[in-house]
């Protein structure tokens, strides 16, 4: 493992990753402390301010109904950042496992579930998710579960990789030689030396995820309409694009600003846990 | 005085690093004459490399910088501005040969095109001109049908020819100086004589100068004419390789001569390590940079400012400032008492039999063919006692290593250990089994996982095992086991990356030892490691067999070693055991032509010894296992072969109490030798 200091002395000496984490930890608060920072409840409607413009009573405006754009964006900060942590949390783990299972046993095992694997890679991910939405309803967990499970497959192979090549190190074998079990091999020996490539495209996979249940709110497929979320608003606003931009605009840019920082965050982390391209910083 | 061919004259070298600095040569002085061969000796860290690489400025700069003179042909090619001088000369007429032959070629060009491709750049020939020359050199470095071998791709080519073409375009301008860096070292020993012999023939021949540097003191005992040994980037001892060995002067050389088995030694003598490591070169050293490890240290060594180059012989000059060192190799305390083996068999191994298949085609895989791995193999190790297994690389001993340990499952045959037939165990059983066999892997750092510290690595089948109960005696087993092997347990928290090789073979011992096994299987234990460091460990097997009544099947490839360490000898080839006996009469009178080529390529860390003996080298590689010559295996490479040999496999037979060989006409060799001998 590497120091500490290193670390950060990394994280410094590359400007856009120190900006792209102190935006991700600025949505992450937003998101923890919604109900404290909101100044208006983003569901109360106020309709004598119906698309009122942003002054300092409102400093983002108003939306439709007249409800605060400002609340209603940190507390879509809070629906984005739940959706994109659990989903990509029950997909991480789901396909980390069979992965896992897969490279280590081989044969038969493998052949089973890296068929399955193609199988579901054959149908776009946003399709997938919106099948699995549709079959079992609309409700931010059932949300969660279609990003999640749409994102298995990506960890299922990656994983796959990194355990068979893994597995033919000398320390696996040293642990067989020892009389490890097969469970222990693999959560203790093989998991935690194959583990950091996944981490980094977790990290970026979260981005994804975020664009996934803007896309699927969009699109009415998403969260229930009374939870106010990005891409909810981006699509209620967009036939007011003319005469009110901001209604689109604002949480449009949200998305694309969260986005672009946990991939260049991503990015940033493959390179500080690559010892060879860490030399080099 | 005849000329010299290159100069060097108080190199230094240093990395000047962002926080730190690494003086890496400290004012090395050499030269080297036409057709001499020149030996550069000493532990691995020593600076031999860097020095060699410097003098070309091969390393990189910055962060490198150089200092001093290296002359070639009265132009120093240290001095930046006589840069474009130093591109011609080299690989051209100074040239080097590196440790890796595979990687060092292009995979998917024709070996004959890339030695002439060499040749255009720096002769300036015409390409027919440059195929004739190309295919002259093949057969200088004794590649059989050039012709025919120069259309074929490197991957076509073995490790010791792929090491050969290499040679061949070292040599290909004539170069008036070969610089040999570890080139043979990942060799197995009869392919590093056979290139060794080649190449000194060659340089002979053609007046070239060769400087080879290694860290096989047996390999500059038998061809080095001089010799310079390097410690923490001095040359701390240089002279006639006679001299050094006969009369070292330095404590650093005793204590290097004094560490490595040899095959000329008696079983009693204990190795005599050099203990703790060489300095890491951080800073410039204080005094005499060995006095820290050295036993014959002098009071004034640690303090003393300047060792002067002092004459002790006629050329041979030593920096220590000890007049009366002790050289002697055997000392009372350093005697083992003699091993008691009883007359009981812990494991047997009857008829043991692995094919793997061979499968060819892409979408529908068809066993094409079977590799015969194991053949026919039948062992038998007794209780205490330490049994030898030799070959080359190739031969089934990892195989034979696996088998035991249940990691491979034999085609047919019987591996029984106290009467359980190991290959008969189910899965759990297996497991269970492996409280009481372990294996000691070759490499040390591969074979602990970099992700855990070292005290769980240690204590790790005390957990699977559940051997201890409670975390107060787990600890305790821990530490007993840490100091078992020598080692500090206040190490207990680092990770492996954090320990040097030596350590890191000590924490593979203890992590063997944990779960209390009776038989050990050591692979190659100590073939990645520096020679003094091979003597710690082995010292450290044979004092724990003492202790702990452990029995050892020790795999090497170093017969020297194997030697040291074992009872009972067994010479292996294709998967066959060839031969097999107790290691006296085994060293003493070996019957196999095979075994006898194994022991003549070992060369022995004495010059007058060398000087007297008769190699007997075979010819061409170890073929593939997927195509067995028929009859006797060995009969292709073999001296005597005769009609016989082709015919049927020959059966082992005991030739006298306890001596086991197969082979038809190894009565006939003996009988030739010993009537040669007579007539002498």
């Amino acid at each position: 493992m590497m120091k500490k200091g290193s670390f950060i002395r990394v994280l410094v000496s590359r400007w856009t990753v120190l900006l792209s984490v102190i935006l991700i930890a600025l949505f992450i608060i937003a998101a923890v402390f919604a109900p404290l920072l909101m100044p208006y409840d983003p569901l109360a409607m106020d309709l004598p301010n119906r698309l009122a413009a942003p002054s300092l009573k409102h400093l983002l405006g108003c939306d439709l109904m007249g409800r605060d754009i400002m609340s209603r964006i940190i507390y879509g900060a809070r629906t984005s950042m739940l959706i994109a942590f659990v989903s990509i949390i029950i997909g991480g783990i789901a396909g980390t496992l069979l992965g896992l299972v897969a490279g280590y046993f081989g044969g038969v095992v493998d052949t089973v579930i890296m068929r399955l694997t193609d199988a579901m890679m054959a149908i776009p991910q946003i399709v997938l998710a919106l099948g699995i939405g549709v079959a079992l309803g609309r409700s931010t967990l059932n949300l969660m579960i279609a990003i999640g499970v749409s994102s298995v497959p990506a960890y299922i192979r990656m994983m796959r990789g990194q355990t068979v090549s893994t597995k033919n190190q000398m320390y696996v074998l040293s642990a067989n030689v020892i009389g490890c079990s097969d469970s222990r091999v693999m959560y203790r020996h093989i998991l935690p030396n194959s583990i950091s490539p996944l981490i980094v495209t977790a990290t970026i996979n979260l981005g994804g995820a975020i664009m996934a249940e803007a896309s699927l709110s969009y699109l009415g497929l998403g969260v229930p309409p009374e939870i106010p979320a990005w891409g909810t608003m981006v699509s209620d606003g967009f036939q007011y694009i003319e005469t009110a931009p901001m209604l689109s605009v604002i949480p449009g840019l949200c998305i694309m600003l969260v986005v672009l920082a946990f991939n260049i965050f991503g990015d940033g982390l493959r390179d500080m846990l690559d010892p060879r391209v860490r030399g080099s910083l | 005085m005849d000329k010299t061919v290159l100069n060097v004259n108080k190199l230094q070298t240093e990395f000047r690093m962002r926080r730190y600095t690494v003086y890496a040569v400290n004012g090395v002085s050499y030269d080297i004459h036409p057709g001499e061969i020149v030996g550069v000796v000493g532990e691995s860290g020593c600076g031999k490399s860097v020095s060699q690489m410097s003098t070309l400025r091969l390393v990189p700069s910055p962060p490198a910088h150089i200092a001093g003179n290296a002359v070639y042909e009265g132009k120093d090619l240290v001095d930046p501005s006589n840069a474009e001088y130093l591109r011609s000369v080299r690989g051209g007429k100074i040239a080097m040969i590196f440790q890796e032959p595979m990687t060092s070629l292009n995979p998917v060009m024709k070996v004959g095109e890339q030695i002439s491709e060499a040749i255009r750049l720096h002769m300036k020939l015409g390409a027919n001109e440059a195929r004739a020359r190309t295919i002259e050199l093949m057969k200088k470095v004794r590649i059989p049908d050039a012709e025919e071998r120069y259309e074929s791709y490197p991957h076509e080519f073995s490790g010791g020819m792929c090491q050969r073409l290499m040679i061949a375009m070292a040599m290909s301008c004539d170069p008036d100086l070969l610089i040999a860096d570890e080139s043979t070292t990942a060799l197995d020993v009869t392919i590093q004589a056979q290139i060794l012999e080649m190449l000194r023939d060659v340089v002979r021949e053609t007046q070239t100068a060769l400087l080879i540097v290694t860290h096989n003191l047996g390999i500059v005992a038998r061809y080095a004419d001089k010799i310079y040994v390097m410690y923490a980037g001095s040359v701390v001892e240089y002279g006639r390789a006679a001299d050094i060995f006969t009369a070292p002067s330095h404590a650093y050389t005793i204590g290097l001569l004094n560490s490595v088995p040899r095959l000329d030694d008696d079983k009693d003598r204990m190795l005599m390590p050099i203990e703790g490591f060489p300095p890491n070169l951080q800073s410039r050293p204080e005094g005499c940079a060995f006095s820290a490890r050295c036993t014959q240290k002098l009071p004034e060594c640690a303090s003393c400012s300047e060792f002067p180059l002092k004459m002790v012989g006629d050329g041979h000059y030593s920096l220590c400032i000890n007049d009366h060192l002790d050289r002697s190799q055997r000392r009372s305390d350093t005697l083992f008492e003699a091993k008691r083996i009883p007359d009981e068999t812990l494991l047997e191994i009857r008829g043991l039999h692995r094919e793997f298949p061979v499968k060819k085609g892409i979408l529908f895989k068809k066993t094409v063919g079977k590799v015969h791995a194991l053949n026919d193999v039948n062992l038998r190790i007794r209780r205490g006692e330490t049994l030898g297994l030799v070959g080359e690389s190739g031969c089934g001993k990892t195989t034979l290593a696996r088998s035991i340990l249940g990691l491979i499952s034999p085609t047919s045959g019987e591996i029984l250990y106290q009467g359980t037939d190991l290959t008969k165990l189910d899965k759990r059983k297996t497991r269970e089994m492996r409280k009481d066999i372990q294996l000691i892997f070759q490499d040390p750092f591969a074979s602990l996982d970099p992700r855990m510290s070292i005290g769980s690595i240690i204590g790790e089948p005390l957990v699977v095992h559940k051997l201890t109960s409670g975390k107060a005696e787990y600890l305790k087993r821990v530490e007993e086991l840490f100091i078992m092997v020598g080692l500090d347990p206040s190490l207990r928290d680092r990770s492996p990356h954090e320990l040097s090789g030596g350590q890191r073979q000590r924490v593979g011992i203890a992590r063997a030892l944990a779960s209390e096994p009776r038989f050990l299987v050591c692979d190659e234990p100590v073939s990645a490691l520096d020679v003094s460091v091979q003597a710690q460990i082995l010292n450290l097997l044979e004092r724990l067999q003492r202790e702990l009544g452990l029995t050892y099947l020790f795999i090497a490839h170093d017969l020297s070693v194997v030697r040291h360490i074992s009872d009972t000898i067994a010479v292996m080839y294709l998967g066959r055991i060839v031969e097999k006996g107790d290691w006296k009469t085994l060293c003493k009178n070996p019957m196999h032509p095979y075994t006898r080529a194994l022991l003549s390529a070992v060369p022995i860390p004495d010059p007058e010894i060398e000087r007297t003996r008769n190699i007997e080298a075979i010819k061409g590689d170890v073929p593939s296992v997927s195509r067995l010559p028929g009859g006797c295996s060995f009969h292709p490479r073999c001296p005597y072969a005769s009609a016989d040999c082709a015919a049927a496999v020959p059966e082992l037979r005991e030739t006298e109490p306890g001596h086991f060989v197969a082979c038809p006409v190894a009565d006939a060799i003996r009988g030739a030798k010993s009537q040669a001998g007579s007539a002498e």
